[in-house]
């Protein structure tokens, strides 16, 4: 008997001793990370440089009406009277019937300004990101047009889907200060 | 047991059945939203509303018969009407996913915690007791133990299985050393060889631009009255001033007129049309429109080939690149050229970059910007301002011995360029306004034409601003306006529109003789063997002996304008009129 | 006006784009809008979600350790359910921190955030000191699937045992590829976090409806086999200060709590037998040691032969591969990837070098992994070789989960709260409480 008593103070104290080992460890991690970590935050956002408007934002998010958007960058557009963002290839006439449209869910405003202008505009609550616009703007335009994360409705996962589909890696974690990458602009929120 | 817990009982089982009751109801509607969720889902899948199939049917019908007819109302009002239904029922979809989502949230998380509540309420499962054993403990270790053993031999096994089963194409790579692996992608680069381009005609003047054929097996005389030495002629659907490039068996041009601009491949065999591509229009200038003088035309720029694709860019700022079976790899609008005649400078390609000199305006507008596009993609590989206004001469890429050049000619600046990088090798501030002839380069030499002033030699082995050291000579007299020189090494030939050829020294800039030819030219000469070939504005082939002794035969004679220059090959020669393509050759 | 200027300046920077049109002078009052951009969630909002956190640990060591109440434990678990779950969207939790942490330590580049930090500490601290509350009544997958449990079966130990080397592997490959910067392969394929989003790829919500449909049956099934943190929060949990008891008082070894805990964390005492159960079985002992460095050096190989498919998760290895096999002629046409990659104009070349690069990282992290692996099974044999000593009906301390409803259950502890519950009698059961 006094033997067994031997052995569980014996395993009392090795368990001890491993608790604190444990914390000690623990301890170490916190100091380890504490160094490496810092409060701002990070958020997915898409380097529109990258960005070859394949149509996965449209798919992969996780919420049903994606969290990326299109943007104009008004400084860059040409306000052209045929948009090759907002017309299809040869559209029949310059109006906005939907029989012109390239938006699949006519997202666009395409309002006049002056001969011969015209701005275009983005309907947020229409957009769905598949970047048909994108690649019009981008192939025969002046590139104004392209895709982002909106932060108001981004859940902003630890691993983002879209990111995960990407492929061209265009989906990078940005500064909380930084949260845009818009083309032609000082990116500050 | 008492009264008290036989009341407790019965109350347990009123509270337990209730709840049993509600998970059975919640769960019933969870199931049903399910369902349509489900339905909603699956719907959806096909229901991007470009997608949905049973609309996108009608809706590409509709949109077909559009094509047919642009103007038809009834059409028009149709397509409406199903892009707004499509996308109703699109948004519709989103909205009822989103409200039907929450309803079976709610549905199961009810049905959860009655189910929850009643099992708590319930009695926990009784089992008739088992003794305590210590040999159940033991057997439980013993097989604890085997099934532990059993399932890490099933899950090495299994990624033995994806070890030895997953293709690697990378690692295998990694045996092949490194150094041959390079000579393989080396061997076979994604262009011609410079072997090969020598007996092609892949840009304007021939390989190099220089306007010398590497054949003197092309015919010297034809008549089209006779058909002597007239292998074929085939009408060219559309005008254009550029030149026929050959590769292979396929002469490539283009043409085209306010409304239309196409690409053209024609049989070097038999003349007949092996493809053709209409060009994309570009896109609204913003209001502004593109004007062309009429003497230069929509399709005035030469195309160039690498030899795996061929290039073609309009005077309306839209480019393309194919392969040579026709298949279009990409087109890009440069944007609207700023001309003042309408953009004429021809391709050229280097590798497989395709070279445009984009030149625009004046030179304080900063508009003229030299392109290196990637061939396969039509990506911008690299591009460099140019400090020059708007000219119309064509650029040339020459190997000097001590690496290749690009140098183009514009006003005021001649610059030479690295065709790999676009890097500035050097440049003279020599030129005046209204430039068409382009430079000629031989011997370390580049020869360049200020029209109707002056001819400049400057050596090309300078760096930066080469105006005050590299000039070699000038000479001024009857200095052409429109055709560019031809220089066989030692002399230089020098032809005006009206009919007068001057010769000069190549090394000096000596005047060796000067004479007029009754006619009027718009090709540049070009030279086969001994011979500088003449091809006239009205159909006539004069052979000038390339020598210090004037000499000319007239030998040809074609019912056709000649504005562009000719192709030459092993025993033939592509010329195109204005109307008609000619193949000239022997007949077999 | 020079502002714009700069405007323009950068716009001529972004190479890939060609200003085609330039920017109209207006001659109306015309002016350019500007993008909106509206803000992130507000970095205060993260301290709260660290602060709730922290109070639900709180609160769940209370409800354990003092308030021993399965009802009240069940109501937090809900409340967590709902704040980590539904309204914080399962984004982040304390198992997808372990990939932050793993990258933060292989890649100093990579600034992990704080709330992160305090995600992955906090559960493992409290489960130092009072066991795995975390999982009882915090975690929100865990509620997920405690909810779901309507009718437990109880499944043999060794194949609890068994199934238990699954969560060790997923949490070496997690650490593995997260430490490589290829994936994080925890939050890619995440179980639950569909239904907190109320949307999410269709193949990994048909994955979590099976888990959750066993789960009616096999309590937790992905905390007890699956879970890479609960791995850590098990040897954690061994190692706590307070255990969760499940009677303050004797226990009459009445067997009620094995038969109530779900997760087969109860285990009958060992019973004596001349002192035998004491001895280590030397039997086995002895060539599960000597077996040890073989299994680790075995295990190592076989992942190292592995390596290179592991390294197909990762993005640069993956495109290589691609472009190999296009210039190769093995596979037609081009993908997004590839197309944008040749695009690019960048060197196929150095992809492959860099590809091989990290091919032969993962051959090494294979090793590794490898290793790993054979302790922790050389680990397991050997535990089970080892003695063990149970008196009375015991929550293993490892395995248990603190759900608290053995408690609810145990007769002795009733009775010290005073409270009865009929059963049914059974033959010669001492739990029919009689008052």
């Amino acid at each position: 008997m006094p033997n067994q008593d031997n052995a569980l103070d014996r395993r009392d104290l090795i368990k001890k001793g491993l608790h604190g080992l444990a914390l000690l460890v623990t301890g170490g991690v916190s100091g380890f990370l504490a160094e490496r970590s810092q409060a701002n935050s990070y958020h997915w956002q898409i380097d529109p440089s990258k960005c070859i408007a394949c149509g996965n934002c449209a798919t992969y998010c996780v919420l049903e009406e994606s969290a990326v958007k299109c943007v104009n960058t008004y400084a860059m557009c040409g306000y052209c009277n045929l948009c090759t963002a907002f017309f299809e290839p040869a559209p029949k006439s310059l109006n906005t019937g939907a029989e012109n449209q390239l938006c699949p869910t006519g997202a666009i405003l395409r309002t006049f300004i002056e001969e011969p202008y015209y701005e275009y505009k983005i309907d947020e609550s229409l957009c769905i990101a598949c970047g048909k616009c994108v690649k019009g703007c981008k192939e025969f335009g002046n590139g104004s047009l392209y895709l982002q994360v909106r932060h108001d409705r981004c859940v902003n996962c630890n691993q983002c889907a879209i990111a995960v589909a990407c492929p061209t890696q265009a989906l990078t974690r940005v500064h909380r200060d930084q949260p845009y990458l818009l083309k032609g602009m000082d990116n500050k929120a | 047991m008492n009264q008290r817990a036989m009341k407790k009982t019965s109350s347990n089982e009123y509270w337990i059945s209730l709840a049993q009751k509600a998970s059975v109801v919640s769960g019933v509607f969870s199931l049903i939203v399910a369902g349509f969720l489900v339905f909603n889902y699956i719907s959806a899948q096909t229901g991007l509303p470009e997608k949905e199939l049973l609309y996108s049917q009608r809706m590409a019908e509709q949109k077909a018969l559009l094509d047919q007819n642009p103007k038809d109302e009834a059409v028009i009002q149709e397509v409406r009407r199903l892009d707004l239904q499509l996308r109703q029922t699109y948004f519709y979809r989103l909205f009822f996913s989103e409200r039907g989502k929450y309803l079976l949230l709610g549905g199961v998380l009810i049905s959860l915690v009655s189910l929850q509540i009643a099992s708590a309420l319930r009695n926990p499962p009784r089992k008739p007791r088992h003794p305590i054993d210590p040999a159940l403990e033991t057997q439980m270790r013993k097989r604890s133990g085997a099934a532990v053993g059993a399932m890490g031999a099933i899950l090495l096994g299994g990624l033995f299985v994806l070890a030895s089963t997953s293709r690697n194409d990378l690692a295998s790579q990694t045996l092949t050393p490194p150094e041959s692996a390079d000579n393989a992608t080396a061997s076979e680069p994604d262009y011609a060889s410079w072997d090969e381009i020598r007996k092609n005609w892949p840009t304007f003047r021939g390989p190099g631009g220089l306007g010398v054929s590497a054949f003197t097996s092309v015919p010297d005389s034809w008549d089209e009255a006779s058909g002597e030495n007239v292998l074929w002629k085939t009408p060219i659907p559309l005008p254009g001033h550029n030149s026929p490039i050959v590769w292979g068996d396929r002469i490539f041009l283009t043409g085209g007129d306010d409304t239309e601009k196409v690409v053209y491949c024609f049989s070097l065999e038999t003349g007949e049309i092996l493809w053709q591509d209409r060009m994309d229009d570009p896109p609204s200038t913003g209001g502004e429109e593109i004007r062309v003088f009429e003497d230069n035309g929509w399709a005035t720029s030469t195309m160039a080939c690498d030899g795996h694709r061929v290039y073609a860019i309009f005077a309306n700022g839209m480019a393309a690149g194919y392969d040579l079976t026709g298949k279009k790899l990409w087109s890009k609008n440069l944007g609207a050229p700023d001309s003042s005649y309408g953009y004429a400078s021809s391709l050229t390609a280097y590798h497989d970059l395709m070279l445009i000199q984009y030149d625009q305006a004046q030179a304080e507008d900063q508009k003229s910007v030299l392109y290196a596009l990637q061939g396969q993609t039509g990506e911008v590989a690299w591009q460099v301002p140019r400090p020059v206004a708007n000219s119309w001469t064509s650029p040339i890429v020459v190997d000097t011995g001590e690496g290749e050049q690009l140098i183009t000619v514009s006003e005021p600046w001649i610059i030479a360029y690295n065709p790999a990088s676009g890097e500035e090798l050097w440049k003279a501030k020599l030129m005046g306004t209204d430039l068409a002839p382009s430079p000629v380069y031989a011997n370390g030499i580049a020869y360049v034409i200020q029209p109707n002033d002056s001819v400049f030699a400057i050596r090309t082995d300078g760096k930066g601003d080469v105006t005050r050291t590299h000039v070699a000579w000038t000479a001024s007299g009857f200095i052409p306006d429109i055709c560019s020189p031809l220089t066989n090494g030692e002399l230089i030939f020098l032809l005006s529109t009206y009919g007068t050829m001057t010769c000069l020294d190549a090394k000096t800039g000596e005047f060796v003789w000067e004479e007029d030819i009754e006619d009027s030219f718009m090709t540049s000469p070009s030279l086969v063997g001994e011979w500088v070939y003449l091809f006239s504005e009205t159909g006539k082939l004069y052979r000038v002996k390339a020598s210090r002794e004037f000499e000319v035969t007239n030998t040809g004679s074609l019912d056709d304008r000649f504005l562009a220059s000719p192709a030459f090959l092993d025993g033939k020669i592509v010329v195109r009129g204005e109307f008609n393509l000619y193949c000239l050759g022997r007949k077999q | 006006m020079t502002e714009f200027a700069s405007v323009l300046q950068r716009v001529a920077l972004i190479a890939s784009d060609i200003q085609r049109f330039p920017p109209p002078d207006f001659e109306s009052d015309y002016t350019m809008p500007l993008p909106a951009t509206p803000a992130p969630r507000a970095p205060w909002l993260g301290g709260v979600d660290v602060i709730v956190l922290f109070a639900a640990l709180s609160v769940g060591v209370y409800l354990v350790h003092k308030k021993r109440s399965r009802l009240s434990v069940f109501l937090l678990m809900v409340f967590s359910l709902i704040y980590f779950g539904f309204y914080r969207l399962g984004c982040v939790c304390a198992i997808g921190s372990i990939q932050n942490v793993s990258l933060a330590i292989a890649n100093p580049s990579y600034a992990i955030p704080l709330t992160v930090v305090a995600f992955f500490l906090l559960p493992l601290v409290f489960t130092l000191f009072f066991g795995r509350v975390f999982c009882a009544g915090v975690c929100p997958l865990g509620a997920m699937q405690d909810l779901m449990l309507i009718k437990p079966i109880s499944i043999p130990v060794w194949l609890q045992q068994a199934l238990g080397l699954l969560a060790y592997l997923y949490l070496g490959a997690a650490v593995l590829f997260a430490a490589m910067g290829s994936a994080f392969i925890i939050c890619e394929y995440d179980p639950f976090v569909a239904f907190f989003r109320l949307n999410g790829n269709p193949n990994i919500i048909i994955l979590g409806v099976s888990l959750l449909i066993i789960g009616l049956f096999v309590g937790r099934p992905y905390c007890r086999f699956l879970c890479p943190y609960g791995v850590i929060l098990h040897h954690f949990s061994r190692l706590s200060h307070w255990r969760v008891t499940i009677t303050p008082q004797d226990c009459h070894q009445c067997q009620i709590c094995e038969e109530a805990c779900p997760f087969g964390a109860i285990l009958p005492p060992t019973g004596e037998q001349n002192g035998q159960h004491w001895a280590p079985d030397k039997k086995r002992l002895i060539p599960a040691l000597i077996l040890t460095p073989i299994l680790i050096a075995f295990c190592g190989w076989v992942f190292s032969m592995a390596g290179s498919s592991f390294s197909k998760m990762d993005y640069t290895v993956h495109l290589a591969e691609r472009i190999v096999l296009e210039d190769t002629g093995q596979a037609d046409g081009t993908t997004d990837a590839s197309k944008a990659f040749r695009d690019s104009g960048q060197p196929g070349e150095t992809l492959i070098q860099d590809a091989q690069n990290i091919m032969d990282r993962y051959v090494m992290a294979g090793w590794i992994l490898g290793a790993f692996f054979g302790l922790v099974l050389s680990g397991k044999m050997i535990r089970l070789c080892l003695p063990d000593r149970r008196d009375d009906y015991e929550a293993d301390r490892g395995d248990c989960l603190a759900c608290a409803r053995c408690f609810s259950y145990c007769p002795q502890e009733l009775k010290r709260r005073r409270i009865s519950r009929t059963a049914p009698v059974t033959a010669g059961s001492e739990a029919a409480v009689e008052s």
